[in-house]
């Protein structure tokens, strides 16, 4: 926990995203590569992209 | 809060937390903020608000930018001690963090960070396995 590349803008577009549209599952932050991703209700993953970039969405 | 505490949390969340991930917003007003992004073990991402508008002198609010479910798909929108949460607001979860009773003006907003991200852990826990959230958490009757 603490210091990583979690950036506060892209995290609140990201839960946005899924608030509009539940069938986009959850977010979730890989500490590793740094990017955000969301799962749906069957484990996959429906999005990725660099969080550097902001979060951009399908 | 004064100039001087201001910069004083600032100064403690810039130690332990990436430089973007938090922001305090209208600090000049009579309805200053907080937000911090944070993930949980399993990745779960998530933004905790803290409503400052009387802190240090009382406990800031803290809410989770989303209305949460418990496993069994209730919304978690009220004061329950089962749940550990408090009345919502602007549709978010508020999350139950030091009480009245246990709340000094010199607890930091790091504390209630970290009480909050206790609790975010916990949640996680009764997610993965329906155990009641105060099963698993007991009041929070000392400072972490």
């Amino acid at each position: 926990m603490g210091r990583d590349l979690l950036d506060l803008n892209s995290v609140e577009r990201a839960i946005a995203e899924t608030q509009a549209d539940p069938d986009k599952g959850d977010v979730y932050y890989d500490s590793n590569s740094g990017n955000l991703t969301l799962h749906g209700g069957d484990g996959a993953v429906k999005t990725t992209t660099m969080i550097k970039e902001g979060f951009a969405g399908e | 809060m004064t100039n001087k505490r201001y910069c004083d949390e600032k100064q403690i969340l810039n130690h332990y937390l990436g430089p973007r991930q938090f922001a305090f917003r209208d600090m000049d007003t009579s309805t200053p903020s907080l937000k911090i992004a944070l993930a949980t073990n399993n990745g779960r991402a998530y933004v905790l608000y803290f409503d400052l508008s009387t802190f240090p002198s009382t406990k800031p609010q803290v809410y989770v930018t989303q209305m949460l479910r418990t496993k069994s798909g209730e919304l978690m929108d009220s004061p329950s001690a089962a749940n550990h949460t408090l009345e919502s607001w602007n549709g978010w979860t508020q999350l139950c963090h030091y009480s009245n009773s246990q709340w000094t003006p010199d607890i930091t907003l790091w504390h209630v960070f970290l009480k909050c991200r206790v609790w975010l852990e916990v949640y996680q826990t009764h997610l993965r396995t329906g155990i009641n959230m105060d099963q698993i958490l007991k009041h929070q009757n000392s400072h972490v």
